[in-house]
């Protein structure tokens, strides 16, 4: 019998943690936790689990990008402009307007790379996960993972780099 | 970001990362929220491991589904609170009269639950009414949808999430003939609530005057009743409403507002069915037993208050450290045991959210005529002959009802009223 509350108190913080730094978002954040805990317990009435840490935070950073593509598509159907995720309104206010920009803007572009592309950027360049450790969890060869992050960051510059003179252009506008 | 446009495109994506691993963090989720994973957990272990978990598990317990099923609860006991505690029938007056004659109407919905100081829950929605008592809300938060129908005959509510394809009920038991279902009254109890404040009957009323609201040359109504403040803006030639608004301001802070009604309009049956629809699966059903009277919510929710803190009453009933913490604190204590000890259930966890909402209900539902007191910070529960709580069910009645830290309950004359200090309530004294 797998002693769920001692794993959600040892775990839990880092799990809902990992979640809201990708949603900013204590709802979402929330829902993503509750989701990668019951993920959790599927995935273990299938096979052993090793390591839970691991399994955990590679569970909730594919959840979390899974929300962020959800959300940029209701954004899409609702055709709201969409520089960046719009940050949840219960964010700190003392946060740097920038930061939050910046971390808006690497969101949405989360949203638009292929999923394990995003899931192994995250937990690479997020979580501070070596290749091996990647390797080790998603299944896949250490090569892969370098070829699969490489792509993820080249993808991920160009989409900023055209939100970013996106952007610039309507600052332009509205300032003429 | 737009002042870097001429920056080279890794240097942009490298200061991203940084800026979103520097955002601060808050510690981790709310205890409540850790308290619902683990019954999720706990029940869906006791499954058996052959069925498809995302078929059975009960995801409409959500945070968010949660704080807007509490929320309903807790204006489901308020409403039952009100009509008990405002003594005969009301008479209706014009307005109510010209209203009461209103087979259907729809309207447009934006609810907002505060759960913390920092963290909101927001539904938008549509609302429709079906005389004589059939109600269905259709709201969206964080991109998901949930359907509401309430059957005030049925006494009977149902809450369907279409994207897991889950229904959960909330049956009201013992509804008396008399007092009729609070259900499927967001409109019709609107219009009691007028009538209840023109007549004097409850609450403080106050004239907002004339104003244009949402274009239209509306008058205004703001009527207190204990924490909650309802302003209402009807249109001068026909008495229909333009706008309602609903706070409730002891946390967690509800804040309702309807607009855009429009009435006698068209609405199949079919849309107000509680029949639910293949391909659902069932949650286990929260009861709301009407046959209490609405301080035993308080009763039963002071209790396990006192459990949580070493067997003393907490020292407040609303405020920051109010009942709404003993969810959190309930969360705690499982957190910190081991084994089946720890493993609650969703019913517990159902059961527990009744009680509360039922208790913040009724909290919410007082007026300084109530003239109630509580008087249990520090007491023990269980001391014998020690009322923690008392209040009169109206301005004119000629008894109190006091709650004793055994959480016997008894009726004493107005005479008789315990002579202590109490810490909160109408007068401190």
């Amino acid at each position: 019998m797998i002693d769920w509350a001692e794993i959600i108190r040892r775990e839990g913080p880092a799990v809902w943690r990992t979640a809201y730094r990708l949603l900013r978002n204590r709802a979402d954040a929330d829902e993503c936790y509750q989701e990668t805990f019951l993920s959790a317990l599927e995935l273990s009435n299938r096979q052993p689990v090793h390591n839970w840490p691991a399994l955990l935070q590679r569970l909730t950073t594919s959840r979390a990008i899974d929300r962020l593509r959800k959300q940029l598509r209701r954004r899409r159907r609702e055709e709201v402009a969409d520089l960046a995720l719009a940050a949840g309104p219960e964010e700190d206010p003392a946060e740097q307007a920038e930061a939050r920009e910046l971390a808006g803007a690497l969101r949405s572009a989360l949203a638009r790379i292929p999923v394990k592309q995003a899931e192994v950027f995250c937990l690479h360049e997020l979580g501070g996960w070596s290749y091996q450790q990647i390797a080790e969890q998603v299944g896949m060869t250490v090569n892969a993972v370098g070829v699969m992050l490489h792509r993820a960051r080249q993808k991920l510059q160009e989409i900023l780099k055209l939100q970013d003179q996106l952007s610039a252009a309507l600052n332009h506008q509205r300032q003429k | 970001m737009s002042e870097s446009r001429h920056e080279p495109s890794e240097e942009i994506l490298n200061r991203a990362i940084a800026a979103t691993r520097q955002l601060p963090l808050p510690a981790g989720p709310a205890p409540d929220v850790e308290l619902r994973a683990l019954a999720l957990l706990n029940d869906a272990s006791r499954r058996p491991k052959t069925m498809l978990l995302s078929r059975i598990l009960p995801v409409p317990w959500s945070s968010k589904a949660t704080a807007l099923l509490a929320a309903a609860a807790t204006l489901l006991v308020m409403f039952v609170a009100l009509s008990s505690m405002t003594g005969r029938a009301l008479a209706f007056d014009e307005v109510v009269a010209v209203i009461n004659k209103v087979r259907s109407a729809t309207w447009k919905t934006t609810t907002t639950v505060q759960r913390t100081p920092e963290e909101k829950v927001v539904a938008n929605g549509v609302g429709m009414f079906l005389a004589p008592a059939h109600e269905r809300t259709e709201t969206t938060t964080g991109g998901a949808k949930s359907i509401v129908i309430a059957d005030g005959e049925k006494n009977r509510l149902v809450i369907y999430a279409p994207s897991t394809k889950t229904a959960s009920f909330i049956d009201l038991k013992n509804v008396s003939a008399e007092q009729g279902s609070p259900m499927g009254k967001s409109f019709q109890g609107m219009q009691e609530l007028v009538a209840r404040a023109q007549a004097g009957k409850s609450g403080k009323v106050e004239r907002l005057g004339a104003q244009t609201i949402d274009g239209r040359a509306a008058e205004g109504f703001r009527i207190e009743l204990g924490s909650i403040e309802v302003k209402i803006w009807a249109d001068p030639k026909t008495s229909l409403p333009i706008r309602v608004e609903h706070l409730r301001t002891s946390p967690p802070e509800v804040h309702i507002v309807m607009t855009d009604f429009q009435v006698d309009v068209e609405l199949d049956e079919s849309l107000f069915s509680l029949d639910v629809p293949e391909g659902y699966t069932v949650q286990q059903p929260l009861e709301i037993d009407l046959s209490k009277k609405p301080i035993s919510y308080l009763a039963e929710t002071l209790k396990i208050a006192a459990e949580l803190n070493g067997g003393v009453f907490p020292a407040n009933l609303q405020g920051e450290d109010g009942l709404h913490t003993v969810a959190q604190s309930f969360a705690k204590s499982l957190m910190e045991k081991k084994g089946e000890d720890a493993a609650p259930s969703m019913r517990q966890v159902q059961d527990l959210i009744s009680k509360l909402g039922g208790a913040i209900g009724f909290l919410s539902a007082l007026t300084p005529d109530h003239d109630w007191h509580y008087a249990g910070r520090d007491v023990k529960w269980n001391t014998p002959d020690r009322p923690i709580f008392w209040y009169r069910a109206h301005k004119s009645s000629a008894t109190y009802t006091v709650l004793y830290a055994d959480l016997s309950m008894k009726e004493v004359a107005a005479g008789e009223v315990p002579n202590l200090p109490s810490t909160e309530g109408a007068r401190n004294r």
